[in-house]
């Protein structure tokens, strides 16, 4: 690749690049670059391969074929590509999910080691939620009863999603009316891939509106339980203080990257790293001691409960190896780039794998099991430590100092910090002094210089007086841009400045990983209910600005069902069919109450946000 | 004469045109079997990206006179039928042609590591078929004109140039159904930011 400039606004980041390129290993700028040009057909959305009839493709100038060989149009195809990404996205969280509830029930049965119920007060209150009874009955007890109550939220016997009915009365009533109540969690997802098998659903809405109820099984199903139940077993997240980019690595220590999105393992080895045996063994290979950090959203999960630093995000894995200072990357699944391995070879760096779900050729397998945790973790920890002698110590460049923090803003810990209810918050709404609020959440994505997207816009909202809830990748990157402390207020406009320095609190909260986005969807009822209203009369809209990952599909599509008007970065692959871009961008409103908009250019998708704010103070008087 | 135009405004990047091309050059000239083919078929031709979404096929012009030609001193490309043709039996390998050619396509044969490029087709032209890459453009960006009269090649091509210089300017083409239109102005949109955070 020549021009190396401008892939990333992390100066950290960009120093790395350049050694990469010094080092002749390849990584994911040079991938992409070699991927150019991409397909037009695939961006736009008119390939099919869903049968052997195929694969077909419709031109989009009109000349070729305006049919598939089974006789789909675009719209058809378009529409079952897209149900299909919105399904392995609502797979992956609830799938995440399953893995939480499955632990629960062994840790209640007592069968897992080094596991216990650690937010006691939710478990109850879970259990309250589902109409489980709590008198006499102890902690384990309770928690293998909700465990086999949110086992049924997978099938199909109970027909409906507990926590669907956390959304208000309004918007409850809206699914029902349009039919996208979520009925099953696996259901929904296996009906997906059932309507876009060859000659089943044709219509592009109905395929469409199955695929919103698909996104509402994940968003108030699979990726809510994963959220609750690991706040069950590992502690509601508190604010807490850590760190932030690739200098949190250190040149004196061995460094334990934990990168993916389950923290049930990752939890286990924060453990395991502050066993004294351990530590001792890291001394005698000559290291100070043993540096467990975080990257993606394994990374956010630890960073809330237990303030472990982060090194980066997507676009950072390949890095963090390249500093040449990670004796092991241990990795469980999703967003963990192929090429890990590879770029380790070039390095002592041991990536392991740990779920029977993800496996990597070339990394070392490490199967993760929940009755043997703590063993495992131990292992895993020790492979680290034995390997910190075969660090290259002249190939270690830490590239910078790490920047500060505060995370580990839930649902529970924003309402204590507001004094126990909503209501500070909305009086500030409805004062003005705060306009809105808006979630900035999602991806990294080569196509948009890393994180640019989520920090110019994240600034330009709080400039312009609007809260900012961030998770995933994005909180990553607002983190490294140094805007999740409360002196970052100061870029704020003066009513939110006035706000968050009353409350002690950054302009810009950390709410968690990407499966966390649940806790906006509760922080959103809540205000809506505080004001008898429906989310989608709420003065608040959503952006993933460097979006990639057929998660955030299912995200987006789950955000405005619930009735967030959502802004992409990128641009899904729809554009080969009008009617559905038109339904997306225009229609859906009407039937929703919210709509997606596409623009790259976070200033302009600042104000596309702003002003859709303003529209909904408009509507509900205020000024 | 058989002209080969390309329309700019057409090609979608979809590397359908490279994929035929290699399977034409294959020995089985099948897709399932030439992949495995040793030595692996080469293609000669190329889907080069430009700024934003706009895609071009780089081929062989098929120029006349041609800088290839004139300058082979072991006179290995001579014109036939419309087409300059490599002679790999007389390429010295001096490279002489690949350094003058203005479209860059002439490339190393992988195996015999002599001069390489486009032949039209010609063995298709032959038995009066279209070029593999022209018959596998779904979107008809690669066409074949048969024409005596050139003015109406010219017609083409300036048409081509119009394209061109419109595209780099960021104004409107003709021709172009507005998804493609959107899908076009949103790459130059992200050209122009990254071009902002360089």
């Amino acid at each position: 690749m020549n021009n190396r400039k401008g892939l990333t606004i992390d100066k950290l980041t960009e120093q790395l690049i350049e050694k990469a390129q010094r080092e002749g290993i390849e990584i994911v700028w040079d991938r992409f670059e070699a991927q150019q040009p991409q397909c037009g057909f695939g961006q736009l959305g008119v390939c099919c391969r869903n049968c052997n009839m195929g694969p077909c493709r419709i031109d989009p100038f009109g000349d070729g074929p305006k049919k598939g060989v089974c006789g789909a149009t675009a719209d058809t195809i378009v529409a079952r590509n897209l149900a299909r990404m919105i399904a392995a996205g609502a797979a992956a969280h609830s799938d995440h999910g399953r893995d939480i509830v499955e632990t629960l029930h062994l840790t209640a049965l007592g069968e897992t080691q080094g596991y216990e119920i650690t937010d006691e007060a939710k478990l109850k209150r879970l259990c309250e939620e589902y109409g489980i009874g709590t008198e006499g009955k102890d902690k384990q007890k309770l928690a293998e009863e909700l465990a086999l109550e949110i086992m049924k939220e997978y099938g199909m016997i109970k027909g409906e999603l507990q926590f669907a009915q956390r959304a208000p009365e309004k918007r409850k009533d809206l699914w029902g009316k349009i039919g996208v109540l979520p009925r099953g969690v696996d259901r929904e997802i296996v009906e997906v891939m059932h309507r876009t098998n060859i000659g089943v659903d044709t219509d592009y809405v109905n395929i469409l509106l199955h695929g919103v109820r698909t996104a509402l099984s994940d968003g108030w199903g699979g990726s809510m339980i994963a959220t609750e139940l690991s706040d069950v077993l590992f502690g509601t997240p508190k604010p807490v203080e850590s760190t932030v980019n690739l200098g949190v690595l250190r040149e004196d220590m061995v460094n334990i990257v934990l990168h993916g999105h389950n923290p049930i393992l990752a939890e286990m080895i924060v453990k395991a790293a502050s066993d004294s045996k351990l530590i001792e063994l890291a001394k005698q290979n000559g290291a100070k001691g043993i540096n467990v950090v975080g990257m993606c959203c394994t990374g956010n999960e630890v960073l809330m409960r237990k303030g472990i630093p982060v090194a980066g995000n997507f676009l950072n894995q390949e890095l963090a190896i390249i500093t040449g200072a990670v004796e092991a990357m241990v990795v469980d699944y999703q967003c963990i780039m192929p090429s890990l391995p590879d770029v380790a070879k070039c390095y002592h760096t041991k990536v392991i794998s740990t779920s029977p779900k993800a496996k990597f050729p070339g990394a070392e397998h490490i199967e993760f099991d929940a009755r043997r945790a703590v063993d495992i973790a131990k292992r895993i920890v020790r492979i680290a430590v034995e390997n910190f002698p075969n660090r290259n110590k002249e190939r270690v460049m830490i590239p910078g100092k790490p920047v500060k923090l505060v995370a580990g803003f839930s649902v529970e810990a924003i309402l204590k910090a507001l004094g126990g209810t909503p209501k500070p918050l909305i009086d500030a709404i409805k004062d003005g002094k705060i306009r809105g609020a808006a979630g900035v959440v999602g991806c990294n994505n080569p196509k948009i210089p890393q994180d640019y997207g989520h920090v110019e816009l994240v600034k330009e909202l709080i400039k312009n007086n609007v809260l900012v809830v961030v998770t995933g990748c994005g909180a990553i990157a607002t983190a490294k841009a140094g805007l999740l402390l409360p002196e970052a207020a100061e870029l704020a406009g003066d009513g939110l400045k006035e706000i968050a320095k009353a409350l002690g609190i950054p302009p810009v909260l950390h709410m968690g990983s990407c499966v966390d986005n649940t806790r906006i969807l509760v922080l959103l009822a809540e205000l809506a209910k505080a004001l008898n209203v429906d989310i989608s009369d709420l003065p608040v809209a959503g952006a993933a600005p460097e979006w990639m990952s057929e998660k955030a599909v299912s995200i987006g599509t789950y955000v405005i069902s619930s009735g967030v008007f959502t802004v992409l970065g990128t641009m899904p692959p729809v554009l080969g069919s009008l009617a559905v871009t038109n339904l997306l961008t225009r229609d859906l409103e009407g039937v929703i109450g919210a709509n997606f908009a596409v623009e790259p250019d976070p200033v302009k998708a600042a104000g596309l946000m702003v002003d859709y704010i303003e529209s909904k103070r408009k509507a509900l008087g205020l000024t | 004469m058989r002209v080969k135009i390309v329309l700019l405004d057409r090609c979608i990047g979809c590397k359908s045109c490279e994929i035929a091309c290699a399977v034409e050059h294959s020995q089985t000239k099948q897709l399932f079997s030439s992949i495995f083919e040793q030595p692996r078929p080469q293609k000669r031709i190329e889907v080069a990206p430009s700024p934003g979404l706009t895609t071009f096929p780089v081929t062989c012009r098929q120029c006349d006179p041609a800088p290839c030609v004139d300058v082979c001193p072991a006179g290995a490309i001579s014109r036939e039928a419309d087409v300059n043709l490599i002679d790999p039996d007389r390429c010295r390998r001096c490279w002489m042609c690949l350094i003058v050619c203005p479209f860059s396509i002439i490339q190393v044969d992988r195996s015999s590591s002599k001069a390489l490029k486009c032949d039209d087709c010609i063995e298709r032209k032959r038995e009066g078929r279209e070029p593999a890459c022209v018959e596998a453009c779904p979107t008809k960006a690669l066409r074949i004109e048969e024409t005596e009269d050139m003015t109406l090649f010219k017609i083409e091509r300036m048409k081509v140039a119009d394209t061109v210089r419109k595209v780099s300017r960021g104004e409107p083409v003709e021709r172009v159904p507005v998804s493609i239109k959107i899908w076009r102005d949103f790459g130059e949109e992200i050209t122009k930011l990254k071009e902002e955070v360089r």
